[in-house]
Parts: structure tokens; sequence; C-alpha cells
């Protein structure tokens, strides 16, 4: 499966799909209520602005709870890590594109998260790809703010 | 009816003049054009072209924007379609059996159906405005507060019909929506819940980096680390236009998508929304072989763009018949409308008959020419779409993150992005559907409004939901529909049961 | 196996791309002390485009800009009921090249529980541009025309009405409070998400009281779906002759009004603050789209000195904490 990108993805603990979903699930009702917590919670007839968001979070761990319980069942697939590096090149662009849209400009800014996006792909041919992300940031440039008047920063300086 | 037909026709003097004609070729073009970058629906692209109709006669203007407006909702599915990015809500439900298509080497065929489909649905639907817009007030004014309540309810239980796969994962899914719901403020109170003191998300999250993070970058990273599928894709011919067999399981689709958008889009608020994915839940529950869907069948493409256009087009009515805009884009053309000077209200049909009769008219050419516009295009499409994915990945995330801080001019949606491409990645790395959150994170949202809203109304009295007999009967039908949905899932497991 | 390692050439290749593109493109000029203005001023507005005060702002930009020699932009910045707007322009610089379009809710939030600015610490206002009492409405079947026959009508269904609500925070919710507590008539709000929306809930009958402002409000009372009551203002207003004001309808209401103007982030030099000013100003005055935009949503030009301004708002965040606390709402 990830022959393409070297080492099979770590299978530590042999856990299998199922459960890891149900765990996921419970912790994310657990996150509900923790931040939901201080909320009032009211009664069924008077609903405090908890009420809703804290049910649907109790909610949520029971399926969690359900779900990891039957992974106990049947035999499913086992959960796999994928490889690092692509998640973190795509996320990293979008950080950097959070980071430096507004400080830079536009321009710079595709130019860079797209070099970066670029990381994912064992296949990218830099030359290539460093042609399309000045074209494409130009083209941005030009559509976005020349054509519709949006005012976006289009380098540091303006 | 003869009358009305008079009217149309006097209204299509008005939009058949040149310059209307010109004006709703523009709006068309370019509506498609900007409804086509990710992240940029047809509200944000109707409100960055408003300035383009200041200098526009009113009636003209109103044309250029109704055609932007439904140029951008044919523009949406297109990324939909070839991406399985979602520009709106929409479109979302394209993306399951379209983008499945789209990977099958078919998505000159899928491209074609949806906007063969969307202008069908676009003209028929205008038809309807022509013919019953007032008694079709009427009946929008019934639904109040529990009525929609109802009406969500029933959509969140079709939204599970929606998953492929076990439906317990589906409720999961649909449970986790509500839950991402919440974020925002209390709609009684405007307490700010859960928004981590962020004042961007303190109406809620936005729903662009909410379906681009669920949907095309789980997707985008899925064909970097896993792309031997994509391999044997690239290595298919891909098909212009649909086969005989499609076209025929396709258009009784439209038809019935059609039917559903017409009257649902009426409804303000979710109306529109719900008829896409109501019309993919009922194609799913009568097709003869449900197994296609979600792996490219046609209906599932068919049925919800014909819905969501017809919708488009039919949400126009409170605006033309009340003066009350049904939703967000309405209120941006009402704007425009009173910028010209024309208070958009319960006299516009008699005071102002050309431009009631002539926007309509205009519906009809407008649709026609998303035709013209968008067929040829597609020889277009399926050629970028086959353009190394090395190259094509980056350009479609550097669009994914212009357009979702295009949303509000600010980075906040871009944290809000990442976040949820997190989430999306877990959920396809834990085999999890991200459609039925996706809608029930926007049902949910107008779920506990008006849940809390009928409330208010009824002071605390629940029995509300039950007195009021539309609310009842939806409620009912979510309830059978519920039943219908899992019943057979438990005898299937009882039958295995047994068998071992 | 695995990634190839990316060598260093592709590395410098990529940077090498970066460099150009910037150095490619070259410096235009920073904005150095030059006179006020020397470039584009931006107005932001924290609504939706399209939205009726969008409108107004956008009648008055065109003008303005020819006034200031200078582009003026519209920057919408919808949320957070105003707050999202507010903090933008809070953290740009006070150099008098951003402007906020500020209304009440400047004021109402600045008294809140958790205030999340401050409109006297973190605002210079620069202008008022006008003002519009509310209208009080009710539906078109409802058997009251006058202030007399609605407070007979309320006290006869007392426990049972409804009003329409824009949210806890609204000037028009705490004004109705105040008009249930004031007359005692115990009407309960129903929250909505805007004027269309409370409009078309009294319509259809899901509530029964309103307030908005008469221009949102005329095509639907012209034709009778509503009807009008009273206006919020205790002194005679021109722009409503048919309509009686509190004291002929004998409410017990405090004066209130919407009102609207320009702002600039506190410490904005002067210089700025007065160039802009005088622009508005003068378009205010002699530009016909602008004063005819405003009289369409029965709204009276005001203009003024930023002075004037200033004591205004100082003015209104008084009566709101004062209005608020007697109320007793608690506004987070």
């Amino acid at each position: 499966m990830s022959e393409h990108h070297g080492r099979k993805g770590a299978s530590w603990l042999s856990l299998s799909v199922d459960l890891v979903a149900g765990i996921f699930l419970f912790l994310a009702g657990v996150a509900g209520l923790i931040a939901t917590w201080s909320l009032p919670t009211g009664t069924v007839a008077r609903m405090g602005a908890g009420f809703w968001p804290q049910a649907v979070s109790l909610l949520l761990c029971m399926f969690g709870v359900g779900i990891a319980a039957l992974s106990f069942t049947r035999k499913g697939e086992l959960f796999e890590l994928p490889p690092l590096r692509p998640y973190a090149a795509v996320f990293g662009a979008m950080v950097l594109f959070g980071l430096l849209f507004e400080r830079i400009g536009m321009i710079p800014t595709v130019i860079v998260t797209m070099l970066v996006a670029g990381l994912a792909s064992i296949e990218t041919r830099w030359v290539q790809l460093s042609i399309l992300a000045v074209v494409l940031a130009i083209l941005s440039a030009v559509a976005f703010v020349r054509l519709l008047g949006l005012p976006l920063p289009v380098f540091w300086w303006r | 009816m003869l009358d009305a037909f008079a009217n149309l026709a006097g209204g299509f003097a008005v939009a058949l003049q040149w310059q209307n004609l010109l004006f709703a070729l523009l709006g068309a073009m370019m509506g498609t054009f900007i409804g086509v970058l990710p992240g940029l629906g047809p509200l944000t692209t109707v409100a960055i072209l408003l300035p383009v109709t200041f200098y526009l006669e009113p009636v003209s203007s109103m044309i250029m924007l109704a055609g932007i407006y439904y140029g951008a909702q044919y523009g949406g599915s297109t990324t939909a379609i070839l991406a399985n990015l979602p520009g709106e809500a929409t479109s979302v439900v394209t993306c399951i059996d379209g983008y499945q298509m789209a990977r099958q080497g078919r998505a000159g065929s899928a491209l074609a159906i949806a906007a063969l489909g969307s202008c069908f649905a676009g003209i028929v639907a205008t038809l309807v405005i022509a013919v019953a817009a007032p008694p079709l007030t009427r009946f929008a004014m019934l639904f109040g507060a529990p009525e929609y309540f109802s009406l969500m309810v029933l959509g969140l239980v079709a939204a599970i019909v929606l998953a492929q796969g076990s439906i317990l994962r589906a409720l999961a899914m649909v449970v986790l929506g509500l839950l991402i719901a919440t974020i925002g403020s209390d709609p009684q109170t405007g307490l700010a819940r859960v928004t981590f003191g962020v004042p961007q998300i303190s109406d809620g999250i936005s729903f662009v980096p909410v379906a681009m993070g669920l949907f095309a970058v789980p997707e985008l990273l899925k064909n970097i680390v896993w792309p031997e599928e994509k391999v044997a894709l690239d290595a298919r011919v891909n098909r212009l236009w649909p086969t005989y067999e499609e076209f025929r399981l396709a258009w009784p689709a439209v038809v019935r998508g059609t039917a559903l958008g017409s009257i649902l889009g009426i409804l303000p608020g979710g109306g529109a929304l719900l008829s896409s994915f109501a019309a993919y839940a009922v194609e799913k529950k009568i097709a003869r072989d449900p197994a296609k869907f979600g792996n490219g069948a046609v209906q599932g493409v068919a049925a919800p763009e014909a819905a969501n256009n017809a919708g488009a087009q039919t949400s126009f009515i409170p605006l033309l018949t009340l003066g009350l805009p049904g939703n967000a884009v309405m209120a941006v053309m009402a704007g425009a409308l009173i910028m010209k000077g024309i208070q958009p209200g319960p006299n516009v049909i008699t005071a102002m008959p050309e431009l009631f009769w002539g926007l309509i008219a205009s519906m009809v050419v407008g649709n026609a020419m998303l035709l013209v516009i968008n067929l040829p295009m597609i020889g277009l499409w399926v050629k970028l779409i086959n353009v190394p994915y090395r190259l094509l990945y980056p350009s479609i995330l550097v669009f994914c993150c212009l357009g979702t801080y295009m949303v509000g001019n600010s980075v906040v949606d871009i944290w809000m992005l990442l976040v949820f491409s997190a989430l999306g990645c877990v959920l396809q790395l834990l085999k999890f559907e991200p459609a039925p959150l996706a809608l029930s994170f926007v049902l949910g949202i107008m779920m506990e409004e008006n849940f809390r809203r009928a409330l208010q109304v009824s002071r605390g009295d629940f029995m509300i939901f039950i007195n009021h007999p539309i609310s009842a009967v939806l409620l009912a039908s979510a309830v059978a529909l519920l039943l219908v949905v899992i019943l057979p899932g438990i005898k299937q497991k009882r039958k295995e049961a047994f068998q071992e | 196996m695995g990634y190839r390692s990316f060598n260093r050439r592709s590395i410098l290749q990529s940077a090498m791309a970066v460099v150009l593109a910037a150095a490619g493109a070259i410096h235009a000029g920073s904005a150095m002390a030059q006179d006020f203005p020397s470039r584009a001023v931006r107005i932001v507005v924290p609504y939706q485009a399209g939205g009726s005060s969008d409108l107004v702002v956008r009648t008055i930009a065109d003008p303005l800009s020819k006034e200031l020699g200078v582009p003026v932009e519209v920057d919408n910045r919808p949320g957070g009921g105003g707050v999202v707007g507010a903090q933008a322009v809070i953290g740009s610089p006070a150099d008098g090249y951003t402007v906020f379009f500020g209304l009440n809710s400047l004021a109402i939030n600045t008294v809140k529980q958790n205030p999340p600015y401050d409109v006297q610490k973190d605002f210079m206002p620069v202008i008022q541009i006008g003002e519009n009492p509310q209208v009080l409405y009710v539906s078109g079947k409802t058997p009251a025309s006058n202030g007399a026959e609605f407070l007979a009508w309320a006290k006869e269904n007392k426990g049972k009405l409804n009003f329409a609500s824009q949210g806890v925070a609204a000037p028009t919710h705490i004004a109705m409070v105040r008009l249930s507590s004031g007359n005692d008539l115990d009407i309960e709000p129903v929250v909505y998400k805007g004027s269309a929306d409370n409009i078309r809930a009294i319509i259809a009958g899901e509530a029964h009281i309103g307030m908005d402002t008469f221009g949102t409000l005329k095509p639907f009372a012209e034709s009778g779906e509503i009807k009008l009551i009273a206006y919020t203002t205790v002194d005679d207003n021109p722009l409503y002759p048919d309509l009686q004001n509190l004291e002929e309808a004998g409410l017990q209401l405090l004066d209130n009004r919407a009102w609207y103007g320009f702002f600039a982030p506190a410490g904005t030099p002067e210089d700025a603050v007065t160039k802009l000013n005088a622009g508005v100003n003068k378009v205010l005055q002699e530009n016909e789209a602008a004063r005819d935009a405003l009289a369409k949503i029965g709204a009276t030009v005001v203009g003024g000195t930023p002075e004037k301004f200033k004591s205004f708002v100082d003015g209104q965040v008084d009566i709101y904490r004062k209005v608020i606390a007697d109320a007793g709402l608690v506004i987070e």
C-alpha cells in the first residue's frame, strides 16, 4: 500500500480501525463536554446555552463506546499511520499561507505556498512548479485585485 | 393562466432586448468563472460583482445579478465533480457521485448531465414561478419555527441515507456535525459558545473551510499518498458526453429533482440545500441498484443538480412576491434594488411588472445560456484535470486557501481550514464518511435555532411541535424514514446471525 | 526506498524562484510622511455587502473619493454583531487610512459584561452621518392603528404576545424590553436573524410586535401587511407626518434612535480626522445621491464636527448603560 513511500505505516499496538474510530468519537464527545462545561445547562423546560451541546457530546461518547465495543466482535482492518511527509507539506503550506498572506501579500504567499506544497509529492519537478507558481500568483493578483477590485494585499507594501 | 402567459410574453420582450441578453450572458459567465473558484460561492460572487451593476438600469441589473447567481451555482458543481471540492453546501451532494464519475473517466459525462439537468430544472422552475408564485408564497408562510425544525429533522435522517457504509458510523457523523454546529453564539442570548475568544467564529464557523477541509484536502492527500488508483485513471480516455444508458437513467432523476427543488426552494433559509440532498436520498431509495450510489451513479449527480438549480430559481419567490429575501443572496439582490430606488415589497409584481416578468423571462434565457457557455467548456475542464497531478494539486491547494480567505477577508478562516483539514484526514483514516457530517453541520445550526425559537414562541411548551399539523406530519415522516433505513440493516444482521 | 531526498539543487531552484519573483516587483514607494490623503482610504463596514448600511456607505464613498482625491474602498467584514469589523479597525495603523462605519452597536458593546472594546477609548469619532428613529409596528390584521389602541390591545392579550427581536444586544430588543416593562405588557422576545425574518414572522403571525427603521418597513406598510404604530422619539419628525411620536402615542419608552457615522482608530492624527470630516460633510451637504439614499431610509442627515459626534456617542454610552441596568438585562 505505501511502498511508494517506503516503510509501512506504524501498525504498533495492532489496533483495529474500528477501535480507534470509537476512541476518537469518545474523545470528541469528552472534548465537547469540557468545552461547554461552564455553560448553564438549565432544565429540559428552560434550556440554557449549554444544554444542547452537552446532550450532543454525551450522545457522541455513547456512539464512541458502541463502535469501539463492536470492533471486538469482528475482524476489521488494522489501523496504520500514513507517512508523515505529504501531510506535513500540505499542512505546512496552509499554515504558511495563513501566516504570510496579510504580511507579505498575495503574490509571494501564493508562490511560497505552492512550493511548500510541492514537497508533498516525490514526483514534483521543481522548475515546472516554480514557473507555474509565479504564473498563478500573478494571474490571481490580476484577477482578484485588478479585475474584481477586492481589497487584498498584493505585496508587502501595498 | 392566460394572464400568466400574456405577461410572460411581455417579459420575453424585455428579456430579449439586446442589452439584457448581453447582461444575462455576462452575468452567467462571470458567475460561472468565479463560482468555479473554490470557496467563492454564489453569495460571495454576487456580493463582489454587485458594484458592477450600479451603473445599470434596475431590470438589467437584476437580470445580471440573477445570471451571476445561477452561474455561480453551476460553477460550484464543476469543482465538486472535478476535484471533490464543494463550492457551497448545495454542492456537497454532487461530490459524492460526481467526483467518483470523474475518477472513472466520466467527468465529461458528469459535467454534461449536471449542465443539462440544471438547465431543465431552471427553466421548469421559472415557469413554476410565473404560474404559481402567489400560492407558493402563501404555502411558504405556513412554515414557522416548529415546521422548520421538523423539516430539518427529516433532512438529517435523509442525510443518513446518503452514507454508503455502516448506518452506525453515519449516525455518529451526524451527531458530530451537530456538535460542531454549536460552535458560535447561542442563538438566543448571543452568548459566545466555545469560540475560544475568537470573534470571527462567534457567528459560527463558515461553511467554506469546513467543506474544503472535509472533502478537498483529504482527497488531495489521498491521491498523493496512494497514487496507484490515479495512475490507472490517467490512462483512461475521458469521455466528453454521457452514454445513452446514462441519459436514460438521468432524465427521470432530473424531473424528480426539479419537483423537489422547486417546492423546497421557496422555504426561506435552508430550502435549497435540503432539496439537493433530499433529491439524492430519494434517488438512492428508489433506484434499482442502490449499490451504485457512491460509486458514480449518474442519478446521484442528475437529481441533486436539478434540485439545487430549481431551488435557486424558486428562492427568488419570497423576494419578488413579498419583498422579503429568503436567503443571503436574495438579501444582496434586495439591496441592489433599493440602491436603484425600488423598494422590494409586495407591490413589485403589480407596480413594476416589467421587472418581475422581465426577470422571469431572462431566467429562462439565462439558463439556456449557461448551457451554451458550459457545454463547450467541458472539453477544457477534462483537459485540465488531466494535467499531471504534481502540478494540479498545489494549484488546487492554493485556490482553496485563497477562496477560504476571501470569505471574510480573514486568516481566521484559514485556521479553520487547517482544523477541518486535520479532522477530514482523521476521518478519512478512520474510514468515516464526511458527507453526513457536512450536512448535519449546516442543518444543525438551523435546527437548534428553530428549536429554541419554537420554544420561545410557545413559551416553553414542547407540544408545539405536535400541535402544528405540518410539523407533526414532518416529524412522523422522519421517524418513518429512520425506521425504513435502520430496519433492513437490523434484518440483515439477524439473517447473518441465523446463518451462523 | 522512500522519498528521493530532495537535493540541494531543487531547494536552490525554489529559493531562486521566490527571490526572483520578489525582486521582480519594484518597490513602488511606501507611504512616507506625505500629506494626508496620499493613497486609498478604506472604510470598514461590519456588515455583509448589499445590506442597507453598506449601501449608505457606498453612496457616500464614491463622491467622497472625488472630494479627497484618492480612491475610497469599502471593505465588508461581517460577523459577531459588528465586533469583527471593529477589531479589524482597532488593529490597523492609526494613520487615517482606515475608517470604521459604526452604529449603535459600538455603544452597546462597550457596556456589555465582557466588552470586546471600548468605543470611548479605542475609537475617535470622525463625523455622524445620520440618524433615524425606530418605528413600532404590528401585523396588518391587528385591531390597532395608533398608540392608544395598541396599548388597549396589548393589555387585553397580556401574556400571549411576542415581539420579534434581532438578538439580545440589538438596540431594538433593548427598547422593546423597556416598552414591555414600562407599560406593563409582558411581551416575550422571539429571536430571529434580521429585519427580513422579523417582518416575515409578524406577517405570518408567529410574532406580534416589532420595531425597525422606517425605510425597511415602508413597502409593507403601504401594502397593508403591517401597520405602523408610532416612532420612537418624542419630538416631531417631518419625515413621518402620518405617524404619532412617543408622546402622542402615550407610550412609556425612552427616546431611542438608530445612528451611524465614521470612526477612526484612537490616536489618528488630527489632520487626517479634520480632512475626512470636511470631505464627508461636503458630500452630505451637496451630493444628491447620498442625500437621496439617506432620505429613502427615513434618515435625517446630521454631519457636524468630530467633537459634536464625540459628545453624542459619550451620551449614548451612558444612556445604554443606564437603560440596560434598569431593565435588568444581562448582555455578555
